[in-house]
Protein backbone atom coordinates (compact mmCIF):
# COMPACT_ATOMS: atom_id res chain seq x y z
CA UNK A 1 0.00 0.00 0.00
CA UNK A 2 2.53 2.72 -0.95
CA UNK A 3 4.89 4.35 1.64
CA UNK A 4 2.33 4.95 4.40
CA UNK A 5 -0.82 3.79 4.02
CA UNK A 6 -3.50 6.58 4.81
CA UNK A 7 -6.70 4.59 4.93
CA UNK A 8 -8.99 5.53 7.62
CA UNK A 9 -12.34 2.99 8.22
CA UNK A 10 -14.97 5.42 10.06
CA UNK A 11 -18.17 3.57 11.57
CA UNK A 12 -20.80 5.90 12.05
CA UNK A 13 -24.72 5.69 11.58
CA UNK A 14 -25.27 9.39 11.69
CA UNK A 15 -24.98 11.36 8.04
CA UNK A 16 -24.27 14.67 10.10
CA UNK A 17 -21.72 12.81 12.02
CA UNK A 18 -20.12 11.37 8.86
CA UNK A 19 -20.18 14.43 7.42
CA UNK A 20 -18.26 16.42 10.01
CA UNK A 21 -15.56 13.61 10.32
CA UNK A 22 -14.79 13.66 6.35
CA UNK A 23 -14.55 17.12 6.39
CA UNK A 24 -12.23 17.26 9.71
CA UNK A 25 -9.90 14.87 8.75
CA UNK A 26 -9.24 16.69 5.19
CA UNK A 27 -5.72 18.21 5.58
CA UNK A 28 -4.39 14.41 6.90
CA UNK A 29 -5.45 13.24 3.19
CA UNK A 30 -7.02 10.52 4.40
CA UNK A 31 -8.53 7.86 2.08
CA UNK A 32 -12.20 7.52 4.29
CA UNK A 33 -13.85 4.04 3.93
CA UNK A 34 -17.74 4.94 5.68
CA UNK A 35 -19.53 1.77 7.61
CA UNK A 36 -23.16 2.53 8.67
CA UNK A 37 -23.38 -0.65 10.76
CA UNK A 38 -21.39 -2.81 12.74
CA UNK A 39 -21.85 -5.61 10.67
CA UNK A 40 -20.31 -3.66 7.59
CA UNK A 41 -17.79 -2.40 9.75
CA UNK A 42 -16.24 -5.57 10.62
CA UNK A 43 -16.77 -6.69 6.71
CA UNK A 44 -14.70 -3.74 5.63
CA UNK A 45 -12.60 -3.95 8.35
CA UNK A 46 -11.42 -7.65 7.15
CA UNK A 47 -11.61 -7.11 3.51
CA UNK A 48 -9.78 -3.81 3.37
CA UNK A 49 -7.62 -3.72 6.41
CA UNK A 50 -7.17 -0.10 6.87
CA UNK A 51 -4.31 0.88 9.65
CA UNK A 52 -6.91 2.71 11.90
CA UNK A 53 -11.19 2.74 12.27
CA UNK A 54 -12.78 5.69 13.88
CA UNK A 55 -15.92 3.46 15.55
CA UNK A 56 -18.76 4.95 17.22
CA UNK A 57 -20.33 2.95 20.19
CA UNK A 58 -23.87 3.30 19.21
CA UNK A 59 -23.98 1.45 16.15
CA UNK A 60 -26.54 -0.92 14.55
CA UNK A 61 -26.81 -4.33 14.45
CA UNK A 62 -23.38 -4.93 16.38
CA UNK A 63 -21.99 -2.14 18.94
CA UNK A 64 -19.36 -0.40 18.57
CA UNK A 65 -17.89 -2.10 21.90
CA UNK A 66 -18.41 -5.69 19.78
CA UNK A 67 -17.18 -4.83 16.61
CA UNK A 68 -13.64 -3.71 18.64
CA UNK A 69 -13.70 -6.90 20.46
CA UNK A 70 -14.49 -9.08 17.18
CA UNK A 71 -11.59 -7.01 15.13
CA UNK A 72 -9.04 -7.25 17.86
CA UNK A 73 -9.57 -10.70 18.08
CA UNK A 74 -9.03 -11.52 14.69
CA UNK A 75 -5.30 -11.90 13.54
CA UNK A 76 -6.34 -10.08 9.97
CA UNK A 77 -7.87 -7.26 11.66
CA UNK A 78 -6.09 -7.44 15.30
CA UNK A 79 -2.87 -4.50 13.72
CA UNK A 80 -5.55 -2.12 12.96
CA UNK A 81 -5.87 1.07 15.87
CA UNK A 82 -9.15 1.59 16.98
CA UNK A 83 -10.11 5.02 18.14
CA UNK A 84 -13.93 4.63 20.08
CA UNK A 85 -16.29 7.79 19.46
CA UNK A 86 -18.27 7.71 22.70
CA UNK A 87 -20.84 9.93 23.64
CA UNK A 88 -19.77 9.81 27.70
CA UNK A 89 -16.27 9.26 29.47
CA UNK A 90 -17.55 7.68 32.60
CA UNK A 91 -14.47 5.34 34.15
CA UNK A 92 -16.64 2.65 33.10
CA UNK A 93 -16.53 3.68 29.35
CA UNK A 94 -13.00 4.34 30.18
CA UNK A 95 -12.65 0.57 31.67
CA UNK A 96 -14.70 -0.58 28.46
CA UNK A 97 -12.48 0.70 26.07
CA UNK A 98 -9.65 -1.21 27.74
CA UNK A 99 -11.29 -4.18 28.01
CA UNK A 100 -12.68 -4.35 24.52
CA UNK A 101 -8.67 -3.40 23.46
CA UNK A 102 -9.45 -0.07 21.82
CA UNK A 103 -6.39 1.96 21.74
CA UNK A 104 -7.77 5.26 22.36
CA UNK A 105 -11.48 7.36 22.59
CA UNK A 106 -13.09 10.72 21.45
CA UNK A 107 -15.77 11.90 23.89
CA UNK A 108 -18.84 13.74 21.70
CA UNK A 109 -19.11 16.40 21.25
CA UNK A 110 -15.55 16.42 20.20
CA UNK A 111 -13.91 19.06 17.90
CA UNK A 112 -12.63 18.61 14.12
CA UNK A 113 -9.21 19.77 15.61
CA UNK A 114 -9.03 16.64 18.16
CA UNK A 115 -10.00 14.35 15.65
CA UNK A 116 -7.68 15.64 13.01
CA UNK A 117 -4.72 14.85 15.60
CA UNK A 118 -5.84 11.70 17.02
CA UNK A 119 -6.20 10.53 13.49
CA UNK A 120 -2.73 12.00 12.67
CA UNK A 121 -1.33 10.29 15.87
CA UNK A 122 -2.50 7.09 15.13
CA UNK A 123 -1.90 6.61 11.62
CA UNK A 124 0.87 4.86 10.99
CA UNK A 125 3.78 7.24 9.71
CA UNK B 1 -80.03 -13.00 42.28
CA UNK B 2 -78.84 -10.91 39.66
CA UNK B 3 -78.82 -7.63 42.04
CA UNK B 4 -77.15 -9.74 45.02
CA UNK B 5 -74.61 -10.93 41.99
CA UNK B 6 -73.99 -7.57 41.59
CA UNK B 7 -73.73 -6.32 45.04
CA UNK B 8 -71.95 -9.59 45.40
CA UNK B 9 -69.00 -8.33 42.54
CA UNK B 10 -69.06 -4.65 43.92
CA UNK B 11 -68.03 -5.71 47.23
CA UNK B 12 -64.82 -5.49 49.23
CA UNK B 13 -63.47 -9.07 50.06
CA UNK B 14 -64.36 -7.62 54.06
CA UNK B 15 -67.47 -6.54 53.14
CA UNK B 16 -68.09 -10.37 51.84
CA UNK B 17 -66.47 -11.74 54.75
CA UNK B 18 -68.81 -9.53 56.94
CA UNK B 19 -72.24 -10.59 55.17
CA UNK B 20 -71.26 -14.50 55.25
CA UNK B 21 -70.51 -14.24 58.68
CA UNK B 22 -73.22 -12.39 59.82
CA UNK B 23 -75.63 -14.86 57.79
CA UNK B 24 -73.53 -18.07 59.84
CA UNK B 25 -74.18 -16.20 63.15
CA UNK B 26 -77.71 -15.66 62.42
CA UNK B 27 -77.87 -19.66 61.55
CA UNK B 28 -75.70 -20.75 63.95
CA UNK B 29 -77.37 -18.66 66.72
CA UNK B 30 -80.57 -20.57 66.10
CA UNK B 31 -79.21 -23.75 66.09
CA UNK B 32 -77.15 -23.07 69.39
CA UNK B 33 -80.13 -21.50 70.72
CA UNK B 34 -82.57 -23.92 69.74
CA UNK B 35 -80.47 -26.80 71.66
CA UNK B 36 -79.90 -24.89 74.74
CA UNK B 37 -83.92 -23.99 74.97
CA UNK B 38 -84.51 -27.54 74.77
CA UNK B 39 -81.50 -28.18 77.67
CA UNK B 40 -82.89 -25.65 79.13
CA UNK B 41 -86.48 -26.74 79.52
CA UNK B 42 -85.42 -30.07 80.74
CA UNK B 43 -83.27 -28.68 83.31
CA UNK B 44 -86.28 -26.32 83.98
CA UNK B 45 -88.89 -29.28 84.31
CA UNK B 46 -86.63 -31.46 86.74
CA UNK B 47 -85.98 -28.40 88.75
CA UNK B 48 -89.84 -27.53 88.87
CA UNK B 49 -90.37 -30.89 89.58
CA UNK B 50 -88.49 -31.37 92.20
CA UNK B 51 -89.67 -28.35 94.21
CA UNK B 52 -93.16 -29.49 94.02
CA UNK B 53 -92.24 -32.64 95.22
CA UNK B 54 -90.27 -30.90 97.97
CA UNK B 55 -93.40 -29.25 98.71
CA UNK B 56 -95.54 -31.74 98.59
CA UNK B 57 -93.46 -34.51 100.83
CA UNK B 58 -92.93 -31.46 103.14
CA UNK B 59 -96.59 -30.88 103.37
CA UNK B 60 -98.32 -33.78 102.91
CA UNK B 61 -95.89 -36.52 103.78
CA UNK B 62 -96.73 -36.18 108.08
CA UNK B 63 -100.60 -36.31 106.52
CA UNK B 64 -100.51 -39.48 106.14
CA UNK B 65 -100.84 -42.99 108.11
CA UNK B 66 -99.07 -46.25 107.35
CA UNK B 67 -102.63 -47.81 107.66
CA UNK B 68 -104.20 -44.96 105.11
CA UNK B 69 -102.65 -46.88 102.43
CA UNK B 70 -104.10 -50.59 103.79
CA UNK B 71 -107.59 -50.48 101.92
CA UNK B 72 -110.04 -47.94 100.95
CA UNK B 73 -110.44 -44.56 103.26
CA UNK B 74 -113.00 -44.48 105.74
CA UNK B 75 -115.35 -41.36 105.00
CA UNK B 76 -114.29 -39.76 107.59
CA UNK B 77 -110.60 -40.09 107.17
CA UNK B 78 -111.23 -39.43 103.50
CA UNK B 79 -112.79 -35.61 103.92
CA UNK B 80 -110.22 -34.87 106.88
CA UNK B 81 -107.62 -35.88 104.14
CA UNK B 82 -109.59 -33.88 101.52
CA UNK B 83 -109.41 -30.93 103.85
CA UNK B 84 -106.03 -30.64 104.59
CA UNK B 85 -104.85 -31.52 100.87
CA UNK B 86 -106.66 -28.67 99.42
CA UNK B 87 -105.98 -26.36 101.84
CA UNK B 88 -102.23 -27.52 101.47
CA UNK B 89 -101.85 -26.92 97.93
CA UNK B 90 -104.19 -24.36 97.25
CA UNK B 91 -100.77 -21.97 96.80
CA UNK B 92 -98.87 -24.32 94.79
CA UNK B 93 -100.17 -24.20 91.28
CA UNK B 94 -101.07 -27.54 91.20
CA UNK B 95 -104.05 -28.51 89.49
CA UNK B 96 -105.41 -31.89 90.78
CA UNK B 97 -103.94 -34.69 93.47
CA UNK B 98 -103.98 -38.37 93.41
CA UNK B 99 -103.00 -40.78 96.02
CA UNK B 100 -101.82 -44.06 94.26
CA UNK B 101 -101.37 -47.26 96.32
CA UNK B 102 -98.74 -49.40 95.87
CA UNK B 103 -101.13 -51.53 93.89
CA UNK B 104 -101.84 -48.85 92.02
CA UNK B 105 -105.12 -47.74 92.83
CA UNK B 106 -105.89 -44.28 93.37
CA UNK B 107 -107.14 -43.89 96.76
CA UNK B 108 -107.75 -40.50 97.39
CA UNK B 109 -108.12 -37.37 94.24
CA UNK B 110 -108.83 -33.94 94.56
CA UNK B 111 -111.25 -35.09 91.76
CA UNK B 112 -113.07 -37.57 94.09
CA UNK B 113 -114.61 -39.82 90.39
CA UNK B 114 -110.86 -40.90 90.21
CA UNK B 115 -111.03 -42.52 93.50
CA UNK B 116 -110.57 -46.16 92.83
CA UNK B 117 -109.35 -46.20 89.31
CA UNK B 118 -106.70 -48.32 88.92
CA UNK B 119 -103.40 -48.02 86.71
CA UNK B 120 -102.08 -51.56 85.46
CA UNK B 121 -98.39 -50.08 84.44
CA UNK B 122 -97.63 -46.92 84.78
CA UNK B 123 -94.12 -45.99 84.65
CA UNK B 124 -93.63 -42.68 86.19
CA UNK B 125 -95.62 -44.74 89.10
CA UNK B 126 -93.43 -47.63 89.16
CA UNK B 127 -90.56 -45.06 89.41
CA UNK B 128 -92.29 -43.41 92.56
CA UNK B 129 -92.39 -46.87 94.06
CA UNK B 130 -88.54 -47.33 94.29
CA UNK B 131 -88.38 -43.76 96.24
CA UNK B 132 -87.50 -41.33 93.61
CA UNK B 133 -89.48 -38.76 92.30
CA UNK B 134 -90.34 -39.17 88.49
CA UNK B 135 -92.78 -36.90 86.07
CA UNK B 136 -93.82 -36.43 82.57
CA UNK B 137 -95.33 -34.33 80.64
CA UNK B 138 -98.99 -35.10 79.26
CA UNK B 139 -100.04 -33.09 75.83
CA UNK B 140 -102.96 -30.85 75.96
CA UNK B 141 -105.90 -32.71 76.19
CA UNK B 142 -104.66 -35.46 77.49
CA UNK B 143 -104.41 -35.51 81.00
CA UNK B 144 -106.72 -37.98 82.21
CA UNK B 145 -108.31 -36.35 85.13
CA UNK B 146 -110.59 -33.25 85.00
CA UNK B 147 -108.28 -31.08 86.59
CA UNK B 148 -108.66 -27.79 88.56
CA UNK B 149 -109.53 -24.82 87.02
CA UNK B 150 -108.19 -25.66 83.53
CA UNK B 151 -109.94 -26.73 80.07
CA UNK B 152 -106.89 -29.64 79.74
CA UNK B 153 -106.09 -26.97 76.61
CA UNK B 154 -102.13 -26.63 77.92
CA UNK B 155 -100.01 -29.56 78.31
CA UNK B 156 -99.86 -30.74 82.23
CA UNK B 157 -96.82 -31.97 84.28
CA UNK B 158 -97.47 -35.10 86.38
CA UNK B 159 -95.50 -35.84 89.16
CA UNK B 160 -94.73 -38.29 91.19
CA UNK B 161 -93.71 -38.34 94.81
CA UNK B 162 -93.05 -40.95 96.81
CA UNK B 163 -94.82 -41.63 100.43
CA UNK B 164 -92.57 -43.24 102.19
CA UNK B 165 -92.84 -44.85 105.95
CA UNK B 166 -88.98 -46.12 106.18
CA UNK B 167 -87.75 -48.66 104.54
CA UNK B 168 -86.23 -48.41 101.03
CA UNK B 169 -89.76 -49.15 99.08
CA UNK B 170 -92.90 -46.56 99.05
CA UNK B 171 -96.20 -46.99 100.47
CA UNK B 172 -97.70 -45.62 97.66
CA UNK B 173 -97.08 -41.85 95.65
CA UNK B 174 -98.52 -38.91 95.42
CA UNK B 175 -99.40 -37.72 91.85
CA UNK B 176 -99.92 -34.24 91.00
CA UNK B 177 -100.78 -31.88 88.10
CA UNK B 178 -98.60 -28.89 87.34
CA UNK B 179 -99.88 -26.32 85.15
CA UNK B 180 -97.32 -25.58 82.71
CA UNK B 181 -98.60 -22.31 81.82
CA UNK B 182 -96.60 -19.95 84.20
CA UNK B 183 -93.63 -23.12 84.23
CA UNK B 184 -93.81 -21.85 80.53
CA UNK B 185 -93.98 -18.08 80.79
CA UNK B 186 -90.53 -18.77 83.13
CA UNK B 187 -88.96 -21.17 81.02
CA UNK B 188 -89.52 -19.32 77.91
CA UNK B 189 -88.40 -15.64 79.36
CA UNK B 190 -85.00 -17.70 80.34
CA UNK B 191 -85.20 -18.88 77.04
CA UNK B 192 -85.09 -15.45 75.75
CA UNK B 193 -82.33 -14.01 77.93
CA UNK B 194 -79.90 -17.17 76.88
CA UNK B 195 -81.14 -16.49 73.32
CA UNK B 196 -80.47 -12.54 73.58
CA UNK B 197 -76.68 -13.45 75.29
CA UNK B 198 -75.97 -16.17 73.17
CA UNK B 199 -76.67 -13.83 70.13
CA UNK B 200 -75.05 -10.81 71.59
CA UNK B 201 -72.67 -12.80 72.52
CA UNK B 202 -71.88 -14.04 68.81
CA UNK B 203 -72.56 -10.88 67.52
CA UNK B 204 -69.58 -8.86 69.60
CA UNK B 205 -66.98 -11.85 69.02
CA UNK B 206 -68.12 -11.74 64.64
CA UNK B 207 -67.22 -7.91 65.16
CA UNK B 208 -64.35 -8.47 66.92
CA UNK B 209 -63.54 -10.79 64.63
CA UNK B 210 -64.20 -8.49 61.52
CA UNK B 211 -62.49 -5.82 63.14
CA UNK B 212 -59.52 -8.29 63.54
CA UNK B 213 -59.40 -9.14 59.44
CA UNK B 214 -60.32 -5.49 58.58
CA UNK B 215 -57.11 -4.34 60.61
CA UNK B 216 -55.15 -7.04 58.74
CA UNK B 217 -56.26 -6.99 55.58
CA UNK B 218 -55.47 -3.14 55.93
CA UNK B 219 -52.12 -4.01 56.78
CA UNK B 220 -51.91 -6.01 54.03
CA UNK B 221 -53.17 -3.45 51.84
CA UNK B 222 -51.30 -0.64 53.10
CA UNK B 223 -48.18 -3.02 51.96
CA UNK B 224 -48.61 -4.15 49.16
CA UNK B 225 -49.54 -0.53 48.24
CA UNK B 226 -46.00 0.41 49.49
CA UNK B 227 -44.65 -2.29 47.78
CA UNK B 228 -46.49 -1.06 44.37
CA UNK B 229 -45.62 2.46 44.89
CA UNK B 230 -42.03 1.52 45.37
CA UNK B 231 -41.95 -0.49 42.52
CA UNK B 232 -43.42 2.12 40.04
CA UNK B 233 -41.46 4.28 41.61
CA UNK B 234 -38.42 2.02 40.92
CA UNK B 235 -39.97 1.58 36.83
CA UNK B 236 -39.95 5.68 36.95
CA UNK B 237 -36.40 5.68 38.00
CA UNK B 238 -35.25 3.46 35.42
CA UNK B 239 -37.30 5.77 32.40
CA UNK B 240 -35.81 8.62 33.89
CA UNK B 241 -32.07 7.20 33.87
CA UNK B 242 -33.18 5.55 30.49
CA UNK B 243 -34.55 9.11 29.46
CA UNK B 244 -31.73 11.16 30.41
CA UNK B 245 -29.05 9.00 28.66
CA UNK B 246 -30.84 8.70 25.42
CA UNK B 247 -31.62 12.34 25.52
CA UNK B 248 -28.18 13.07 26.05
CA UNK B 249 -27.23 10.76 23.30
CA UNK B 250 -29.62 12.33 21.05
CA UNK B 251 -28.39 15.94 22.11
CA UNK B 252 -24.89 15.29 21.65
CA UNK B 253 -24.80 14.19 18.19
CA UNK B 254 -26.05 17.48 16.53
CA UNK B 255 -24.02 19.30 19.13
CA UNK B 256 -21.41 17.56 18.24
CA UNK B 257 -22.50 18.99 14.40
CA UNK B 258 -22.87 22.46 15.57
CA UNK B 259 -19.43 23.02 17.48
CA UNK B 260 -17.47 20.93 14.76
CA UNK B 261 -18.98 22.78 11.56
CA UNK B 262 -18.72 26.41 13.23
CA UNK B 263 -15.04 25.57 14.30
CA UNK B 264 -13.97 24.42 10.86
CA UNK B 265 -15.54 27.44 9.56
CA UNK B 266 -13.76 29.62 12.04
CA UNK B 267 -10.38 27.77 11.84
CA UNK B 268 -10.09 26.70 8.09
CA UNK B 269 -9.48 28.60 4.81
CA UNK B 270 -11.68 26.67 2.44
CA UNK B 271 -13.82 27.27 -1.05
CA UNK B 272 -16.74 28.76 -0.68
CA UNK B 273 -18.14 25.31 -1.93
CA UNK B 274 -17.28 23.55 1.45
CA UNK B 275 -18.62 26.92 3.44
CA UNK B 276 -21.71 27.41 1.71
CA UNK B 277 -21.99 22.84 2.42
CA UNK B 278 -20.57 22.96 6.29
CA UNK B 279 -22.52 26.10 6.88
CA UNK B 280 -25.68 24.27 5.45
CA UNK B 281 -24.94 21.15 7.53
CA UNK B 282 -25.11 23.49 10.82
CA UNK B 283 -27.74 24.68 10.19
CA UNK B 284 -29.04 21.12 9.64
CA UNK B 285 -27.68 20.20 13.16
CA UNK B 286 -29.05 22.95 14.59
CA UNK B 287 -32.78 22.40 13.49
CA UNK B 288 -32.26 18.74 14.66
CA UNK B 289 -31.74 20.54 18.12
CA UNK B 290 -34.79 22.87 17.52
CA UNK B 291 -37.11 19.97 16.79
CA UNK B 292 -35.44 17.51 19.29
CA UNK B 293 -35.95 20.23 22.39
CA UNK B 294 -39.47 20.92 20.72
CA UNK B 295 -40.03 17.66 21.07
CA UNK B 296 -38.79 17.05 24.30
CA UNK B 297 -41.01 20.20 25.99
CA UNK B 298 -43.53 18.15 24.14
CA UNK B 299 -43.18 15.16 25.97
CA UNK B 300 -42.70 17.04 29.05
CA UNK B 301 -45.43 19.10 28.93
CA UNK B 302 -47.64 15.64 28.21
CA UNK B 303 -45.68 13.44 30.94
CA UNK B 304 -47.14 16.13 33.85
CA UNK B 305 -49.98 16.77 31.89
CA UNK B 306 -49.47 20.38 31.76
CA UNK B 307 -50.68 20.47 28.02
CA UNK B 308 -54.09 22.40 27.77
CA UNK B 309 -56.17 21.10 25.07
CA UNK B 310 -59.34 23.16 23.15
CA UNK B 311 -62.15 21.84 21.99
CA UNK B 312 -63.93 23.07 18.79
CA UNK B 313 -65.41 21.80 15.43
CA UNK B 314 -62.11 21.43 13.24
CA UNK B 315 -63.10 20.91 9.53
CA UNK B 316 -60.72 17.74 8.39
CA UNK B 317 -59.94 19.33 5.13
CA UNK B 318 -58.86 22.37 6.55
CA UNK B 319 -56.36 21.05 9.34
CA UNK B 320 -54.76 18.99 6.55
CA UNK B 321 -54.00 21.38 4.18
CA UNK B 322 -52.67 24.13 7.55
CA UNK B 323 -50.65 20.91 8.03
CA UNK B 324 -49.31 20.31 4.24
CA UNK B 325 -48.39 24.03 4.27
CA UNK B 326 -44.95 22.79 6.20
CA UNK B 327 -44.25 20.58 3.16
CA UNK B 328 -43.96 23.28 0.52
CA UNK B 329 -40.54 22.15 -0.49
CA UNK B 330 -41.34 18.32 -0.91
CA UNK B 331 -38.88 16.17 -2.73
CA UNK B 332 -40.19 15.88 -6.21
CA UNK B 333 -40.41 11.77 -5.73
CA UNK B 334 -43.05 12.74 -3.51
CA UNK B 335 -46.85 13.21 -4.42
CA UNK B 336 -49.36 13.67 -2.01
CA UNK B 337 -53.64 13.21 -2.59
CA UNK B 338 -56.42 14.22 -0.78
CA UNK B 339 -59.53 12.81 -0.35
CA UNK B 340 -62.57 13.29 1.79
CA UNK B 341 -66.02 11.93 2.18
CA UNK B 342 -68.96 12.75 4.32
CA UNK B 343 -68.32 16.77 3.39
CA UNK B 344 -68.33 18.79 5.28
CA UNK B 345 -65.94 16.51 7.88
CA UNK B 346 -65.62 18.01 11.10
CA UNK B 347 -63.81 16.32 14.18
CA UNK B 348 -63.99 18.00 17.74
CA UNK B 349 -60.59 18.47 18.49
CA UNK B 350 -58.18 21.37 19.17
CA UNK B 351 -56.84 22.62 15.48
CA UNK B 352 -53.51 23.24 16.17
CA UNK B 353 -52.46 19.74 18.07
CA UNK B 354 -54.52 18.69 15.25
CA UNK B 355 -52.32 19.94 12.73
CA UNK B 356 -49.19 18.89 14.53
CA UNK B 357 -50.75 15.50 14.69
CA UNK B 358 -51.20 15.22 10.77
CA UNK B 359 -48.16 17.06 10.59
CA UNK B 360 -46.24 14.92 12.06
CA UNK B 361 -48.02 11.77 10.32
CA UNK B 362 -47.14 12.96 6.90
CA UNK B 363 -43.68 13.96 7.68
CA UNK B 364 -43.38 10.15 8.62
CA UNK B 365 -44.70 8.87 5.53
CA UNK B 366 -42.62 11.60 3.58
CA UNK B 367 -39.20 10.31 5.53
CA UNK B 368 -39.57 6.82 5.29
CA UNK B 369 -40.26 6.45 1.77
CA UNK B 370 -37.00 7.32 0.74
CA UNK B 371 -37.65 6.26 -2.50
CA UNK B 372 -40.67 8.84 -3.32
CA UNK B 373 -43.76 7.78 -4.47
CA UNK B 374 -47.68 8.61 -3.46
CA UNK B 375 -48.87 9.93 0.12
CA UNK B 376 -52.10 9.86 0.31
CA UNK B 377 -54.37 11.63 2.93
CA UNK B 378 -57.71 10.13 3.69
CA UNK B 379 -60.99 11.98 6.00
CA UNK B 380 -64.16 9.62 5.99
CA UNK B 381 -66.97 9.80 8.38
CA UNK B 382 -67.40 6.48 10.63
CA UNK B 383 -70.67 6.60 12.77
CA UNK B 384 -70.02 8.81 15.47
CA UNK B 385 -66.14 9.43 14.84
CA UNK B 386 -63.76 10.84 12.34
CA UNK B 387 -61.04 8.75 10.44
CA UNK B 388 -58.59 10.28 9.11
CA UNK B 389 -55.28 8.08 7.26
CA UNK B 390 -51.98 8.78 6.04
CA UNK B 391 -50.67 6.32 3.81
CA UNK B 392 -47.53 5.89 2.18
CA UNK B 393 -45.93 3.68 0.05
CA UNK B 394 -42.58 3.18 1.67
CA UNK B 395 -40.57 1.19 4.17
CA UNK B 396 -43.48 -0.24 5.92
CA UNK B 397 -43.58 -1.67 9.47
CA UNK B 398 -42.27 -5.39 10.49
CA UNK B 399 -45.35 -7.21 12.53
CA UNK B 400 -43.17 -7.70 15.51
CA UNK B 401 -42.79 -3.36 15.89
CA UNK B 402 -46.64 -3.11 15.56
CA UNK B 403 -47.13 -3.33 19.16
CA UNK B 404 -44.68 -0.71 20.63
CA UNK B 405 -44.15 1.77 17.72
CA UNK B 406 -45.83 4.20 20.07
CA UNK B 407 -43.60 3.86 22.86
CA UNK B 408 -41.23 6.70 24.02
CA UNK B 409 -37.63 6.43 21.77
CA UNK B 410 -38.90 3.42 20.22
CA UNK B 411 -37.27 3.34 16.65
CA UNK B 412 -37.87 0.78 14.00
CA UNK B 413 -34.64 -0.61 13.54
CA UNK B 414 -34.16 -1.33 9.83
CA UNK B 415 -31.11 -1.14 7.72
CA UNK B 416 -32.56 1.16 5.05
CA UNK B 417 -33.89 3.34 8.39
CA UNK B 418 -30.56 4.08 9.65
CA UNK B 419 -29.53 7.01 7.53
CA UNK B 420 -33.01 8.51 8.06
CA UNK B 421 -32.54 10.78 11.31
CA UNK B 422 -34.77 10.69 13.81
CA UNK B 423 -35.30 10.43 17.88
CA UNK B 424 -37.91 8.04 18.44
CA UNK B 425 -40.19 10.84 20.45
CA UNK B 426 -42.56 11.52 17.26
CA UNK B 427 -45.46 8.95 17.03
CA UNK B 428 -45.18 8.80 20.91
CA UNK B 429 -46.09 12.34 20.91
CA UNK B 430 -48.61 12.11 18.02
CA UNK B 431 -50.42 9.41 19.90
CA UNK B 432 -50.57 11.39 23.32
CA UNK B 433 -52.35 14.27 21.21
CA UNK B 434 -54.74 12.26 19.83
CA UNK B 435 -55.54 10.14 23.17
CA UNK B 436 -55.40 13.01 24.96
CA UNK B 437 -58.35 14.64 22.37
CA UNK B 438 -60.33 11.84 22.99
CA UNK B 439 -59.26 9.29 19.78
CA UNK B 440 -57.22 7.33 19.18
CA UNK B 441 -54.58 6.41 16.55
CA UNK B 442 -54.13 2.99 14.74
CA UNK B 443 -51.27 1.29 12.44
CA UNK B 444 -51.17 -0.81 9.21
CA UNK B 445 -48.88 -2.05 7.21
CA UNK B 446 -48.18 -5.14 4.75
CA UNK B 447 -44.61 -5.70 6.21
CA UNK B 448 -41.33 -4.36 5.51
CA UNK B 449 -41.23 -2.13 1.92
CA UNK B 450 -44.84 -2.21 1.77
CA UNK B 451 -45.78 0.70 3.03
CA UNK B 452 -47.86 2.09 5.76
CA UNK B 453 -51.02 3.52 7.06
CA UNK B 454 -51.58 5.62 10.55
CA UNK B 455 -55.41 6.58 11.20
CA UNK B 456 -56.13 8.68 13.26
CA UNK B 457 -59.66 8.64 15.03
CA UNK B 458 -61.82 11.23 16.36
CA UNK B 459 -65.16 12.35 17.61
CA UNK B 460 -67.01 13.60 15.00
CA UNK B 461 -68.42 17.28 15.40
CA UNK B 462 -72.35 16.44 16.21
CA UNK B 463 -74.72 18.26 14.22
CA UNK B 464 -76.28 19.62 17.46
CA UNK B 465 -74.07 21.93 18.77
CA UNK B 466 -74.51 21.08 22.21
CA UNK B 467 -73.43 17.59 21.83
CA UNK B 468 -70.27 18.39 21.32
CA UNK B 469 -68.73 18.44 24.25
CA UNK B 470 -70.79 15.30 25.70
CA UNK B 471 -68.38 13.09 23.99
CA UNK B 472 -65.15 13.71 25.48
Amino acid sequence: MGESDRRVLLAEDDPLLVALVRASVRPAGVELLEAGTGTEAVAIARARRPPLVLLDVGLPEMDGWEVCQELKADPATRGARIVMLTARATAADRERAAEAGADGYLTKPFSPAELLAAVMTWLPA
Amino acid sequence: MIPLRRWWAGTSLVGRFTAVGLLLTVVLGLLVGKATASAIRITAMDEEAQRIATIVAGRLGGLLRPEDLQGSLPPDRYAEIDRSIQGRTADTGTLAVNLWRADGTVVYSTNHASVGRHAANDDELADALTGRTARSIEPAGRADTVLRGAAGQDPVMEIYVPLMFGGSRAAGAFEVYRDLHDVDARIGAVERATAIALGTGMAVLLALLVLVVRGASRQLRTQSDDLARLAAQQEIDRRQTEFVGIVSHELRTPLTALLGFSELLLTRDVPDADRREWTALLHSGAQRLGHLVEQLLDVSRLDEGRLELGRARVPVAGAVQEALESFAALPPAHRIEQSYRGEPLEAVADRDKLVQVLTNLISNAVKYSPDGGLVRVDGRPNGSTVRISVTDEGLGIPPEEMATIFDRFHRVDDERRRTIEGTGLGLYITRQLVEMQGGRIEVYSLGPRRGSTFTVVLPAAADEAGEDDADG
